[in-house]
């Protein structure tokens, strides 16, 4: 058979950075082809070529076995070539039906078709298995919600080829299972697949085959049957990865932070929690339950309509980011585009950012050589793939990025982290290694919140975990002992319905 | 992104190519509108000319530091020209009625011009006002004030105060010592300075800078002071080279800083930028128009050449960031 697409010998650098060298993959007709690597593989920038958002250095593109060039995504979607991003590409103030049908709206007399553009749009969300209002603005959806949108968007086009990357990185467990369903219809029309995901578990779902890429270059292609997930770790981090996440042990009785009675209108609901020192107290939940929220208001970049804060039994008020660094917090936001870093300025700036005023004398000299000195051991420390601390940090990887953040507010020295996704969208060698960073500030006696969307990774890091649904916290459980099912059961409110064993201490 | 492939040996020419796309296309096109200029016109080549075009450059490089500054944070200062305008009629009529009090009347003026920045900037930081059309609303406003003021050029500055201007320290003229000084202290404040990191980090990322610890409003606000305040001191050297108040006079610097910080490489979207570039943009401008009047060039196309030089240079920028 001939294969629908092929790339070969494709070669793209940046400035610094080889990010493709000689990558050659070929795909058939109806496949459904897994993509991984660690970030800063290749990956994205792969898919960025197929696509023609990104030139290539070198190397030929073959669709149907004619040689192409995608000057631009336009002429690609005219290929039926599409991708679904993970970054989100929609128009805020539009509506969910405007943005799916973006660019191809249905007109009659040269007037926009309403009732054919909800009703198209509508068809393509039933598909899913999601029932949105087309008519509602995309800036009032939630995160998961705008990734359905996303993947609508993608549908609507009809495309021969598909890509999709890190379709599920915002989705929770049903709806992931209904885009498996979907991405298998399509399959059975035809239509051709490229899926990066991080969670190598969802590949042997979807996929039939997998190509692996490692620093910009090809490791091979295997079919998925004959892997395990060990396999596929091997071929990415090119070493046995043993421990996914660091042993506990470093949680102490002290009570370093506490919040009492935080309330934020309509988003939380007069939320408690104690931190101890040495701890890494887990937030878990279904998306959207406020943990986002809680998350900002803890650190002051949301002011909360109630609350009050303790740090070492003694009461703060923390208005404002500024203040909470101040008075000893630190936070590791969920949106690393959005506000984690400065993209478009270095390595050294935004790693010096929280704590330039430290490096001052009299508020007006940087001391050069102490601040640079902090920069280097950081990027040593953190093995912060850069081609030196003046690159800028829009080049780098998702995880080296992530890298700079947790760099940027270990300078900070916080007596409390707040730490929101911490590794979301990064691959599985850097998360292990962030993973470690976050356990050893534990050790020294950090108290360490974590908002994460990821059962293991909240299994894995944390000593307690506080469940959250709809602005509450509806149920502590032991970090050690708990196990995903009492979490759902916790998060979804199953427990009306079922009064089976593994029942969580529930507090209302 | 291995390092391997970050570490590869570079050819000479590699690094000569390296060189060239780190240097501005501005200092580029600087230098080849002197050797133009200098080619076409014999007289440019004069110690003299020099001179001129420099004294005669220092309002404008003055009050483009300020701009600069703004647009740093993406910002933008349409009332710059107001300002000066205002100054030099402020300045001109009391020195005129009150020679002896040189030194209150210069305070006065740059209070006008702190007063001026301190109310856009609470206005465009705390009140999140869009600063093109607060500042082009302020600068309204503010010519209205001037025209009732003087309605046409009057005033005369005092004979001290023209030194400021024509003056020199030895050889060197003042002019030239205040730029140099303006723009070292200036630059080291950007580069050198946590208040210089954090205005690009703010220009850069907004929701980054604040929740990194920085007082966001702050730093804007303070931005707009320091345009006020160096609009008031353009406006202060415009007066003492004219001689007189003059409430159109400030009228173009508006336009022209915005141009020369945009020729400089300063982003209208914030975060990239500096001053250097910016200077070498207000000395295009100079000279260009240096060069249009020794040729007789009408004012009218002097004002088609400058808007289309301001095209290219927003071209410049859009085919810089594409390629990245």
């Amino acid at each position: 058979m001939n294969p629908v697409f092929e790339m070969r010998h494709i070669s793209k650098s940046f400035p610094g950075v080889q990010a493709l060298d000689d990558v050659s993959i070929a795909v058939e007709k109806g496949e459904v082809r897994a993509l991984v690597g660690e970030n800063g593989a290749g990956k994205s920038t792969l898919i960025k070529i197929l696509t023609g958002a990104y030139s290539l250095d070198g190397g030929e593109i073959y669709l149907r076995g004619e040689k192409v060039h995608c000057g631009n995504p336009s002429e690609a979607l005219q290929l039926g070539v599409g991708a679904i991003y993970q970054e989100f590409n929609l128009v805020p103030h539009l509506t969910v039906a405007e943005n799916v049908m973006l660019g191809q709206v249905p007109s009659r007399l040269g007037r926009v078709d309403r009732s054919e553009m909800h009703r198209r749009a509508e068809e393509v969300l039933a598909r899913l298995g999601v029932s949105l209002d087309t008519r509602r603005k995309v800036i009032e959806l939630d995160v998961a919600q705008q990734q359905i949108v996303e993947i609508a968007r993608g549908l609507a086009r009809n495309l021969s080829i598909l890509i999709m990357d890190e379709p599920t990185a915002a989705l929770n467990e049903v709806e992931a299972q209904n885009l498996f369903r979907v991405v298998g219809q399509l399959q059975r029309q035809g239509v051709t697949v490229l899926y990066i995901s991080h969670r190598l578990n969802e590949i042997f779902v979807v996929a039939d085959s997998v190509t692996v890429l490692k620093d910009g270059k090809l490791v091979g292609t295997e079919l998925v049957s004959g892997l395990t997930e060990d396999e596929i770790v091997h071929m990415m981090i090119g070493r046995q990865l043993t421990d996914y996440y660091p042993p506990r042990g470093s949680a102490t009785d002290d009570v370093i932070f506490r919040a009492a009675n935080v309330s934020l209108k309509e988003k939380l609901h007069n939320v408690e929690l104690t931190l101890h020192k040495g701890e890494i107290l887990g937030i878990a939940g279904l998306e959207g339950q406020g943990q986002r929220e809680l998350a900002r208001v803890l650190f002051g970049d949301i002011p909360c309509d109630e609350g009050e804060f303790f740090l070492d039994g003694e009461r703060v008020r923390i208005g404002s980011p500024a203040r909470a660094i101040e008075t000893g917090l630190g936070f590791i936001s969920d949106d690393r585009k959005g506000d984690g870093l400065v993209l478009i300025r270095s390595v050294r700036e935004n790693i010096s950012l929280p704590t330039i005023d430290d490096y001052a004398v009299g508020g007006v000299i940087i001391k050069d050589r102490e601040e640079m000195k902090y920069v280097k051991r950081m990027i040593d420390q953190l093995d912060i793939r850069a081609s030196g601390h003046r690159q800028v940090v829009r080049y780098l990887s998702g995880g080296n990025q992530q890298k700079v953040v947790v760099a940027k507010w270990l300078g900070v020295n916080p007596r409390v982290l707040v730490v929101a996704e911490p590794t979301r969208g990064i691959d599985v060698g850097s998360k292990s290694e962030i993973h470690y960073i976050l356990r050893d500030l534990a050790r020294q006696g950090v108290g360490i919140l974590m908002v994460s969307s990821e059962m293991p990774e909240v299994l894995g890091m944390s000593d307690r975990i506080l469940v959250m649904r709809e602005g509450c916290v509806v149920a502590e459980l032991p970090g050690d002992t708990a196990t995903e099912e009492m979490i759902m059961t916790a998060a979804t409110n199953a427990h009306e319905s079922s009064s089976n064993g593994a029942k969580p201490e529930l507090r209302d | 992104m291995s390092k391997s492939s970050v570490d590869r040996p570079q050819s000479s020419t590699d690094s000569i190519r390296r060189l060239l796309t780190t240097i501005k296309p501005v200092y580029f096109a600087l230098v080849a509108l002197v050797i133009i200029s200098a080619i076409s016109e014999p007289s440019f080549a004069q110690l003299r000319t020099a001179r001129n075009i420099l004294v005669s450059s220092t309002a404008l490089a003055i009050v483009t530091v300020g701009q600069t500054a703004v647009m740093l944070v993406a910002g933008i200062d349409l009332s710059v020209g107001a300002v000066m305008s205002l100054v030099t009629a402020v300045s001109a009529l009391l020195m005129e009625s009150h020679p002896e009090m040189v030194g209150w009347i210069v305070l006065l003026c740059v209070g006008i011009g702190v007063l001026v920045g301190l109310i856009n900037g609470i206005l465009v930081s705390y009140l999140r006002m869009n600063p093109l059309i607060l500042t082009l609303a302020t600068g309204t406003a503010l010519q209205g004030v001037v025209l009732h003021i003087l309605y046409s050029p009057g005033g005369l500055v005092t004979r001290g105060f023209r030194e400021v201007s024509r003056g020199s320290l030895g050889p060197i003229p003042y002019p030239v010592i205040i730029l140099l000084v303006l723009y070292l202290v200036g630059s080291y404040i950007l580069k050198e300075t946590p208040y210089g990191l954090s205005v690009y980090a703010v220009g850069g990322n907004e929701n980054s800078a604040r929740l990194s610890g920085l007082r966001v409003n702050r730093i804007k606000l303070s931005l707009f002071v320091i345009s006020g305040f160096l609009a008031s001191c353009g406006g202060l050297f415009l007066a003492s080279r004219i001689g007189s108040g003059d409430p159109l006079s400030g009228d173009s610097f508006t336009m022209d800083s915005i141009a020369a910080a945009v020729l400089g490489g300063t982003n209208l979207f914030g975060g990239i930028g500096d001053l250097w570039g910016g200077l070498a943009g207000v000395f295009i401008i100079s000279i260009l128009s240096t060069m249009l009047n020794l040729n007789n060039v009408s004012s009218f196309y002097q004002w088609v050449i400058k808007g289309t030089i301001l095209i290219g240079a927003l071209a410049v920028e859009f085919f810089e960031t594409r390629s990245q």
